[in-house]
């Protein structure tokens, strides 16, 4: 099988290619005990060059007449590229964080979906912020991070529980000593209702975040209900000498969790690179376990994407996060999700696996985006 | 690449959407339409107001030399269509350096035709699509760009329908528009012959209830095909015409089988009729000669629980 891959860079995670790159042939290596599998890969740099992205993925399936494409893209480059790869019929899995999420859910039936559900996600952090009865929020977020759908999903979520934003805050983005909070810090001052903070920010800008927030001298009063990137071990580091405000919010997957797929990904991710596995990884590696279970299913017949993805409805994948499943409505894979609350003691997490939530899902999915919106064409988390 | 030049044919209100849009950016030089469709022209000469785009009123017999003579005249180097009645000719298409795209408003092969929107509804689909093809020299039979599919709602009426699949429509436009502008390889698919099927504009015959054959669901489903188009769906009560505008399908009741098309009750929400095999449905709204009405004003025209609806 000749699989190709796109992948992207990032400045901001500069490890992402290897990382993702790694996972896919880890876990190849792994589970394919006769890996006969060539990869042929191309870069499209951060992902938002739309031009640049469809000549790459031409040159993929018609030059190099690719089975199966892995595309690591967002989806307001995926709508753009969409024909080509209807005129492929070959199986495509789009790769991505889940910043963003379609506007219309019903699938082309030759392409997969694997994210780390980060849309969804926050889609439950808003309800979670609701359900504790807060009713006043902020929404904080970057110029960067607000580009994408999930901020729309965490107020939505929230706001249709209920609650009410009484306050948008983009911060300064300025990634060093002059990032500051003051406007955010000025308005929680004038307005004492508000004592809920939806946030979004990846972990660099979250750690600078959480600095100013433990400075704040009013800030045990405050509830952050936060997206999966201020979850991540670089976010919290700040957090280890103690704070006083709450922390919660839902991660996709963890290094800790003691069940055996993700023992086996460590182990055999460490092996392979001599380097800790990261979500990037996790999204190569679960790449890789979805191309496995082609392999297996297609009897070495990959010209017909559709009759692939047929194949691979009711199956369950045994990823390092839970059981994937194939969403046949969608075409998404869905998993179970991480409830997180931070120890205000030494800023460990607390993690719960809870049950993929089935309900959820179909409410997230039921909630169309409207009107006319805007945001970042590059992937999430790669700028 | 020189910038593009458009022309756009279209005979009704899908087409709005994407002109809008087209205009809003600059990118047509020029809307042609069939001079008998007064509603749309108008519609289209309200959009383009202030833009300086004219708009060609095309006569049957002689549109394909109107439309030769507008790409020469406006060097004219690419053609979009969302729906157009008449078939054009490969001397027309291929005078334009990118060709003729035609915006279906159904999924192709399956929907090839003149009202793809009635008949999705009319087979009670669950979602309806936008094919986005070249135009050859058959009737939508050339080859595939994309087709986008979109659910349909319960209570979706022809109306609504047309609506979203008309947005549906101007993305997909937008988006040929981009992959033209940067000069990208437009991949073309060949559609399935073996799954075509081409239906004809409705007859008279397709718009009526036949309350012998059609369960609860395939009644509301016409019903929903024929407004506002139609004015609903045609029945026959008391030798009168009347149209169905909007029901909804009541519990179905297998003890209680009455003849299909009779009136069980009127009350404030409506008529309730029996269909097929013990079901029923509520109607809430018709049109008859009086006007618009809600259906329990049927009462003032004496019909009655125990009249029997009919067929022709």
């Amino acid at each position: 099988m000749k699989i190709g891959i796109l992948y992207p860079r990032s400045k901001a995670h500069p490890g992402i290619m290897f990382d993702f790159i790694e996972g896919i042939k880890a876990a190849l290596g792994h589970f394919q005990k006769n890996n006969t599998a060539q990869l042929i890969s191309e870069t499209i740099g951060y992902g938002g060059v739309e031009k640049e992205v469809y000549e790459k993925a031409e040159k993929l399936l018609i030059i190099e007449g690719v089975d199966v494409l892995v595309a690591f893209l967002d989806l307001r480059i995926l709508e753009l590229i969409k024909p080509l790869f209807f005129a492929s019929g070959r199986l495509i899995l789009i790769v991505n964080p889940g910043a963003n999420y379609p506007e219309n859910w019903i699938p082309q039936p030759n392409i997969l979906n694997l994210s780390l559900q980060h849309g969804f996600l926050c889609w439950l952090t808003g309800k979670q912020a609701a359900s504790k009865n807060i009713t006043n929020s902020v929404m904080a977020s970057t110029f960067y991070d607000c580009g994408y759908l999930h901020t729309a999903a965490m107020v939505k979520a929230f706001v249709n529980s209920g609650g009410h934003i009484s306050f948008n805050y983009i911060n300064n983005q300025r990634y060093d000593d002059a990032f500051e909070i003051k406007q955010l810090t000025d308005f929680l001052i004038s307005d004492k209702e508000s004592n809920g903070l939806l946030c979004i920010f990846d972990s660099l800008p979250a750690s600078l975040f959480y600095l100013c927030l433990r400075n704040y001298a009013e800030a045990r009063n405050l509830h952050l209900f936060v997206s999966p990137m201020m979850l991540e071990e670089k976010a919290l580091e700040p957090l280890k000498a103690g704070f006083d405000f709450s922390i919660a919010g839902y991660l996709p997957w963890h290094i800790s969790l003691e069940n055996n797929a993700n023992q086996d990904f460590i182990k055999s991710y460490q092996q392979k690179t001599n380097k800790q596995p990261t979500i990037f990884s996790l999204l190569g590696w679960e790449s890789g376990l979805i191309l496995h279970q082609v392999f297996l299913s297609s009897a070495e017949n990959y010209a017909d994407g559709i009759q692939i993805v047929g194949n691979l409805a009711g199956k369950s994948i045994n990823s390092p996060r839970g059981v994937l499943n194939l969403d046949t409505e969608t075409n998404y894979f869905t998993a179970p999700v991480y409830s997180c609350v931070v120890s205000q003691q030494s800023g460990v997490l607390s993690i719960e696996q809870i049950e993929f939530p089935e309900q959820e899902w179909k409410s997230f999915v039921a909630n169309s985006t409207e009107g006319v919106s805007s945001g970042w064409t590059n992937t999430y988390l790669c700028y | 690449m020189k910038d593009l030049k458009i022309i756009l044919l279209c005979s009704s209100r899908f087409a709005l959407p994407a002109i809008k849009e087209l205009a809003f950016y600059r990118m047509l030089s020029i809307v042609a339409i069939p001079a008998y469709c007064d509603e749309i022209i108008e519609n289209v000469e309200t959009i383009l107001q202030g833009t300086n785009i004219p708009v060609l009123k095309l006569d049957k017999n002689t549109f394909a030399a109107e439309i030769a003579g507008a790409i020469r005249t406006n060097e004219i180097n690419l053609g979009l269509v969302l729906t157009f009645p008449f078939k054009i000719p490969s001397s027309v298409f291929d005078s334009v350096l990118l060709g003729f795209y035609n915006l279906h408003p159904g999924p192709l092969p399956q929907y090839r035709g003149a009202d793809p929107v009635f008949r999705q509804l009319v087979n009670q689909e669950k979602q309806a699509g936008v094919t986005l093809h070249k135009i050859d020299v058959g009737i939508d039979t050339g080859p595939l760009v994309i087709i986008e599919m979109l659910k349909i709602d319960p209570t979706d009426t022809y109306g609504w329908l047309t609506t979203k699949l008309a947005n549906l429509a101007a993305k997909l436009t937008g988006n040929l528009i981009k992959l033209l502008n940067m000069e990208l390889n437009i991949a073309l698919k060949p559609q399935d012959e073996t799954k075509a099927r081409y239906y004809k504009r409705q007859q008279a015959a397709d718009i009526v209830v036949n309350w012998q054959t059609m369960n609860a669901d395939a009644v509301i489903a016409l019903i929903h095909a024929c407004n506002p188009w139609n004015k609903g769906a045609v029945t026959k009560i008391n030798n009168q015409v009347i149209r169905l505008l909007d029901a909804v399908k009541l519990a179905e009741n297998k003890d209680s089988i009455q003849e299909p098309g009779n009136i069980r009750t009127i009350g404030n929400e409506g008529i309730c009729v029996s269909t097929l095999n013990g079901g029923a449905i509520l109607i809430r709204m018709v049109y008859c000669d009086e006007g618009f009405l809600l259906a329990n004003d049927l009462i003032k025209l004496g019909i009655m629980p125990g009249n029997r609806f009919e067929g022709f």
